[in-house]
């Protein structure tokens, strides 16, 4: 009997069109963690524009970070510890439209409804690089994520089309 | 099933091998790449060696954002260039001895025919000496005259354009594909 995969994509979203924001939603609940992999294209020159995410489309102040990050010769950390409407993940866009930046982004136990859900990011681009280590509030499941260019999640479409995201679910057993 | 995360070639150093390991004719089949390295370099006086990274042998424009804390200090460095192809850390030529640093290097949607970058999370660990160490992250954005997929990846201690660096012996490196589908 062939091994049982542990590590398989749920899904794959190349983004059509320059847009503000998407959501990936009716995610598999049959893993344990959950690993996010991006390549954002900026669709405009925004050099330290960040990039921000939802959980099951909570709008309330439900999110907190803790965030390290910098540029060329800048560096700083910043601790968020009023709660948002929004968890930034540090993958900051490039410096020009068409620049691209590379993300990850941890779900650990994400079906667990004992408590609140850890959220730890990386990303990169050629302006700036940084970690976040942030949490979602909420104690259900995480069935939905969604992702912006802006923090009220309106705006500028500054996610480029070709913009890929995959989801993977990963089994501890 | 398919295998969604694959192991696609590792090099374990029997000896110190200068100019590192170079993972060529990296296959089409997968989304995006994962290296995973425990590494020292031999660079002279420095208990923690930059990682050099080289995509698909071009000696083009680089451009890096190093973030690092050493000790109690932290900075950020990088810039373009033909010498700005540092991303992550291992152990330097003057760590304990048997002490290796160890990373992840993250290289995704790298069929893509546009831009190239990659990430990394990475540190030199501590050890008995009080010695000064890293830690870092990092991003590398590869030359612009990359317009097809990566199809090689070097990765070595530090050096220059003209001047490669060494991987000591003992040092691993494990390069992974990763599917989408």
């Amino acid at each position: 009997m062939p091994a049982a995969q542990t590590f398989e994509p749920i899904v794959t979203y190349t983004v059509p069109s320059d847009t503000n924001s998407f959501s990936l939603n009716s995610l598999s609940q049959s893993y344990d963690h959950l690993l996010i992999m991006c390549n954002i294209k900026s669709a405009s020159s925004g050099a330290g524009l960040d990039y921000y995410m939802r959980v099951n489309g909570d709008t309330s102040g439900n999110y907190v970070a803790t965030r390290m990050g910098g540029g060329t010769s800048s560096k700083s950390t910043a601790r968020q510890t009023s709660g948002s409407s929004y968890q930034l993940f540090y993958c900051v866009a490039g410096s020009n439209a068409g620049d691209w930046t590379a993300g990850q982004i941890w779900i650990p136990y994400y079906t667990s409804t004992n408590g609140t859900k850890s959220i730890l990011t990386n990303g990169g681009s050629n302006a700036d690089a940084g970690k976040t280590s942030g949490n979602w509030g909420g104690t259900s499941a995480v069935n939905a994520v969604s992702f912006s260019s802006d923090a009220a999640f309106v705006g500028s479409a500054y996610i480029g089309a070709g913009s890929i995201f995959t989801i993977y679910g990963i089994k501890g057993a | 099933m398919a295998n969604t995360y694959t192991l696609i070639q590792s090099y374990t150093l029997a000896s110190d091998t200068a100019n590192g390991v170079t993972f060529s004719n990296i296959p089409n089949t997968y989304t995006h790449l994962i290296i995973n390295m425990s590494g020292r370099g031999t660079r002279s006086t420095y208990n923690s060696d930059d990682v050099r990274i080289t995509i698909n042998g071009s000696t083009g424009s680089y451009s890096n954002i190093r973030l690092y804390g050493t000790n109690n200090t932290s900075s950020a460095d990088g810039g373009a260039g033909s010498g700005q192809t540092y991303l992550g850390v291992v152990a330097g030529g003057t760590a304990t001895a048997n002490v290796f640093g160890n990373g992840e290097w993250f290289f995704p949607n790298y069929l893509s025919s546009t831009l190239k970058n990659a990430y990394a999370n990475s540190g030199s660990v501590e050890s008995s000496n009080g010695a000064l160490y890293q830690m870092g992250i990092g991003s590398l954005s590869a030359p612009t005259s990359i317009t097809g997929a990566i199809t090689s990846i070097k990765l070595e201690g530090y050096g220059s354009v003209s001047n490669n660096g060494t991987l000591t012996a003992g040092s691993t490196i494990y390069l992974y594909g990763l599917k989408s589908t």
